[in-house]
C-alpha cells in the first residue's frame, strides 16, 4: 500500500485546520490559543473549547514585530508577536482567549503585550522541577488555569471532563509513540522530514478521534510497505537525533539538509515531539495531581536544573542507536543555548559526535549551515 | 573632619580592599557566602554568622574567559561572572565557601548550573511574579531552604534571635543609605553625582561593614555642614536625570561622568546597587522568614511578570525628583530589561511627558565614544 497520500493529508492539516476552525467557531465553539506545552491540553479542551497552536514558525512577520520588540530576540517570539499584531494568523484571529506560560524571559515579557490584544491568562511556572514547593505551586497554577477558562468562557469544567480528555490524550500519545518509534528500525522506514510533517500536523488537528485513527492507519501502512518493499532510506544513512529549541517551518530545512547529505533523522527530542509523548497521564484519581505529576517532568531548558532532558537524550541515543546529535538553537534562546554545553557533555560521554547550530528563521543563515552539516555527516564516517 | 576625598576613596577601593579583608577573615575562620543578585536575602547569611560577599561581576574583565564555555550572545554580567568563577584567578570567588544564586533571568539561571561544578552552590527558586499567595509561600519556603543549607554547610544554628538581629542590622544600613541620598539631594553643591554613586554603588561591596557605615554617616555630616565644593557644578538649570536599567557596576562611574560632562544633573538612580536594592525595609515585627521574603519579593526587577512595581517606582521618582529625562541602560542580550523598554518608554514619554532614552551597551570600552554622542544629544534636547 502506498502511504504517500495519507502522509500528504497530514501535511495539509494546518491549512485545512483554518477552515475547520472557522466552521467550528461558526457553530458556537470557543477557541483557545496556546503557545507552549506547560498548560495542559487536557484542561483547556475539557472546557469544550478547541485548542489551537499559535507559536510563530515563519519569518514573514518578524519585521512587524521588530517595530515593538528588540531585534535581538528569539525569532519564534518575534514571529508569534508579529502574527498577533498583524492579524495574519487566522488561528490568532479566531481565538477567544490566549494562554501563555512564563517559560523563557523573552516569551514571558512578550506576553505582557499580548494581553492588550485579547483576553489572556498567564500561567506562572516553577523554575526547578525537583525543588520542594514546586509541585504545589505548579498544581495551583493548573487550578488557576481551569478557573480562568471557566470564567472567560463562561463554562464549568468538571473533574470527569478532564479525566475524559486525559484518556483521549493518552490514546493519542500512544498512537504517536508507535509512529515515532518506527525511527528505531534499521533502516527507518521513512525520512525524518516526513515524520515531522505528522508531528506538526497533530498540533493543528482538533478532532483527536479521527487523528488517532489516521495515525494508526498510517503507521500500519508504513510498516506493511516496509515488510514488502523495504525502505527508501539506505541502510548506510547516518542516524541523527535532532534536539534543541522548537523547530519552526523555517528551520525544517535543516532536516532536509541533513537528509540530503547522507543522514536520516530518526529521533526528534524537541518539545511537542517525542519527549512529550513518552509518559501518559494517570487516568484515575485527582486529575490535577495526575497532570502535575506528568507535566512537571517536561524536559524544557527553562527548568533549572533540567536533568530530565539529559536523561532522555542519553536514553534515546541508545534506544534509537543514534550516530550523531544535532542541537539546533534559535538565536537568543538563552536557556537552550547555555544548556548546549551540558548536552554536548552527555553526547560525548556516549562517544558520539555533537553539532550545535544557531539560527534565526532567515533562509540565508540556513543556507550557510549546509557546509557545516555536510562536514559533520562526513565526519561520522 | 576627615577629607571627603579620603572617605570616598575607601568606597572606591572597596573591591580591592576586600581582598585583604577576605584573607584576614579566612584566617580567623570566617565562612564566606558568595552571592550575585539583589534577591539574595543576606540577612539569613548574616544570621549564620557568615560573611555575604557580592560576586556579581559587571565589568568586562572576565568576559573572554566566560565565552569559552558560554554562548557569546549573552549579557556581559552573566559571561563575566562565570568567566571570573571558572578562571580560578579571582580572589573573591576562590574565597567563597558556598555560592548562592536565584532563578532570576534565563542567562543567570542556566549559568548557575555550571557553578555547581566549581563550588558548593545553592540555588533559590524565585517565582516570576511578585504578588499572590502561592508565590509568597514558595518564596518563604526558599528562605527556609537557604537557612537549612547554610546551617548544614557551616555547621551552625540559625536562631530566630540571630535572624532578628540581622534584620535590624540590615535595616539600619538601608536607612543610612536613604538618609545619605536624601541629604545629598537636599544639599546640592557638596557632592558630584559620580561621587555619590561611588559611595552607594560600592557600599555593599565593603566587607568592613561597621567602618562603611561610619563612613556613610561621616559623609552625611559632611553634606549637611560641609562647605560647598568649588568643583561641584551648579546645576540650577541643568536637566534633571533619572538613571534606570541593568546593573552596570564600575562601568556606571564612567557613564555618570559622561552625563555630568554633557551637563546632565543626575538626581536619582534606580538600579540594583541603588534604589532597587535599598528601597524598603524588612518588617521587624513579623515572623522573620515571612518578613524577609516579603521585602525581597517586592524588588521591582523585570524578571517579574508583570512588573508593575518598577513602573510605579519610576513614575513616583519622576515626580519626587522632578525629573526631566530618563536614561534606561540595557545590557546587550538582556531580554527582560530590553523588552521592558517598551512599556517604560510609554510610561515616561506618554504619561509623564518626560524625556526618555534607552541605551544598549555591552560594557566594552570601545563604546564610550558613541555613548558620549548619544547622551550629549539627549541632554541637549532636554535643555531646549
Ligand atoms: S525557542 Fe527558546 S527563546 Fe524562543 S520561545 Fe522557545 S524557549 Fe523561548
Ligand atoms: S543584566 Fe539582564 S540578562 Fe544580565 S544578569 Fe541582569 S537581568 Fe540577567
Amino acid at each position: 500500500m502506498d502511504f504517500t497520500p495519507m502522509l500528504n493529508e497530514f501535511a495539509e492539516a494546518r491549512q485545512n485546520g483554518f477552515i475547520l476552525t472557522k466552521e467550528l467557531k461558526d457553530q458556537g465553539k470557543k477557541v483557545v490559543g496556546v503557545y507552549c506545552g506547560f498548560a495542559p491540553w487536557e484542561i483547556i479542551t475539557a472546557s469544550g473549547a478547541i485548542a489551537v497552536w499559535l507559536c510563530g514558525m515563519s519569518d514573514t512577520t518578524i519585521p512587524d514585530a521588530e517595530q515593538h520588540l528588540p531585534a535581538n530576540l528569539c525569532p519564534l517570539i518575534k514571529s508569534s508577536y508579529g502574527f498577533a499584531i498583524t492579524g495574519k494568523c487566522p488561528y490568532f484571529y479566531f481565538s477567544d482567549m490566549l494562554i501563555g506560560e512564563t517559560t523563557c524571559d523573552g516569551k514571558k515579557k512578550m506576553y505582557e503585550f499580548l494581553s492588550d490584544l485579547k483576553p489572556m491568562h498567564i500561567m506562572h511556572l516553577h523554575q526547578n522541577p525537583k525543588a520542594e514547593g514546586s509541585y504545589r505551586y505548579y498544581r495551583s497554577e493548573m487550578v488557576k488555569l481551569k478557573e480562568a477558562l471557566e470564567k472567560e468562557l463562561d463554562i464549568e469544567i468538571t473533574d470527569d471532563a478532564i479525566r475524559d480528555r486525559i484518556k483521549l490524550r493518552n490514546r493519542e500519545r500512544k498512537a504517536l509513540r508507535n509512529f515515532y518509534e518506527m525511527g528505531k528500525m534499521v533502516p527507518p522506514p521513512i525520512y525524518g522530514f516526513d515524520m515531522r510533517k505528522v508531528i506538526q500536523a497533530t498540533l493543528f488537528i482538533a478532532d483527536k478521534e479521527t487523528e488517532i485513527e489516521k495515525v494508526v492507519k498510517l503507521t500500519n501502512a508504513i510498516k506493511e510497505d516496509y515488510e514488502k518493499n523495504g525502505s527508501a532510506v539506505p541502510a548506510t544513512a547516518k542516524r541523527i537525533m535532532v534536539t534543541g529549541s522548537p523547530l519552526g517551518d523555517a528551520t525544517e530545512n535543516i532536516i532536509k539538509i541533513i537528509e540530503d547529505n547522507g543522514g536520516v533523522v530518526v529521533c526528534f527530542e524537541n518539545c511537542a515531539a517525542i519527549k512529550d509523548k513518552e509518559d501518559g497521564v494517570q487516568e484515575t484519581g485527582d486529575p490535577f495531581d495526575a497532570l502535575t505529576t506528568r507535566y512537571i517532568k517536561s524536559g524544557c531548558a527553562c527548568m533549572s536544573p533540567n536533568d530530565h532532558r539529559m536523561d532522555m537524550i542519553s536514553h534515546y541515543i541508545d534506544e534509537y542507536m543514534v550516530d550523531g546529535v544535532v542541537d539546533v538553537i534559535l538565536q537568543t534562546c538563552h536557556t537552550y543555548n547555555v544548556e548546549t554545553k551540558r548536552v554536548k557533555d552527555v553526547v560525548n560521554q556516549k562517544n558520539i559526535p555533537y553539532l550545535n547550530l544557531e539560527t534565526d528563521y532567515s533562509q540565508e543563515t540556513i543556507g550557510q549551515l549546509t557546509t557545516r552539516i555536510a562536514a559533520f555527516l562526513e565526519m561520522i564516517n | 573632619m576627615e577629607q571627603k576625598k579620603q572617605i570616598i576613596d575607601r568606597f572606591k577601593n572597596a573591591r580591592s580592599d576586600a581582598v585583604q579583608e577576605l584573607n584576614r577573615l579566612k584566617k580567623e575562620g570566617a565562612k564566606i557566602a558568595g552571592y550575585y543578585c539583589t534577591y539574595t536575602p543576606t540577612e539569613i547569611i548574616l544570621a549564620a554568622g557568615a560573611v555575604p560577599l557580592r560576586l556579581c561581576n559587571s565589568s568586562d574583565q572576565y568576559v573572554q574567559e566566560g565565552e569559552v564555555h558560554l554562548p557569546r550572545n549573552l549579557c556581559a554580567i552573566v559571561k563575566s561572572s562565570f568567566g571570573e568563577a571558572v578562571s580560578g584567578k579571582s580572589p573573591y570567588f576562590e574565597a567563597a565557601d558556598l555560592v548562592v544564586g536565584e532563578t532570576t533571568c534565563d542567562g543567570k539561571k542556566k549559568m548557575y548550573e555550571y557553578l555547581r561544578e566549581l563550588k558548593p552552590t545553592h540555588i533559590m527558586q524565585l517565582p516570576q511574579k511578585n504578588t499572590g499567595h502561592e508565590e509568597s509561600l514558595l518564596w518563604i519556603n526558599e528562605m527556609r531552604r537557604l537557612k537549612s543549607r547554610l546551617e548544614q554547610e557551616f555547621e551552625v544554628d540559625i536562631t530566630i534571635a540571630k535572624l532578628k538581629d540581622a534584620i535590624k542590622q540590615k535595616n539600619s544600613q538601608r536607612l543610612a543609605v536613604k538618609e545619605f541620598y536624601e541629604d545629598w539631594r537636599a544639599h546640592p553643591g557638596v557632592l558630584m553625582s559620580s561621587e555619590a554613586y561611588s559611595i552607594l554603588g560600592n557600599f555593599d561591596y565593603r566587607l568592613d561593614r561597621e567602618k562603611a557605615l561610619e563612613d556613610l554617616y561621616a559623609m552625611i555630616r559632611h553634606i549637611k555642614s560641609g562647605p560647598p565644593d568649588a568643583d561641584v557644578k551648579e546645576y540650577d538649570n541643568s536637566p534633571r536625570i533619572l538613571l534606570t536599567g541593568c546593573l552596570l557596576g564600575e562601568k556606571m562611574t564612567g557613564i555618570i561622568n559622561i552625563i555630568e560632562k554633557a551637563g546632565g544633573n543626575i538626581v536619582c538612580v534606580e538600579t540594583c546597587d541603588w534604589l532597587k536594592g535599598t528601597g524598603g525595609l524588612v518588617n521587624e515585627d513579623m515572623e522573620p522568614f515571612s518578613a524577609i521574603a516579603e521585602k525581597y519579593l517586592r524588588i521591582p526587577c523585570p524578571v517579574m511578570s508583570p512588573n508593575h512595581n518598577r513602573m510605579e517606582l519610576v513614575a513616583r521618582l519622576i515626580d519626587d525628583y522632578q525629573v526631566d529625562g530618563v536614561i534606561d541602560f540595557v545590557l546587550r542580550a538582556c531580554l527582560t530589561y530590553s523588552v521592558e523598554t517598551v512599556p517604560l518608554r510609554r510610561l515616561v514619554k506618554d504619561k509623564k511627558h518626560t524625556g526618555y532614552m534607552s541605551l544598549e551597551t555591552n560594557l566594552a570600552h570601545s563604546e564610550s565614544g558613541q555613548l558620549n554622542t548619544r547622551v550629549s544629544a539627549f541632554i541637549e534636547m532636554l535643555s531646549i
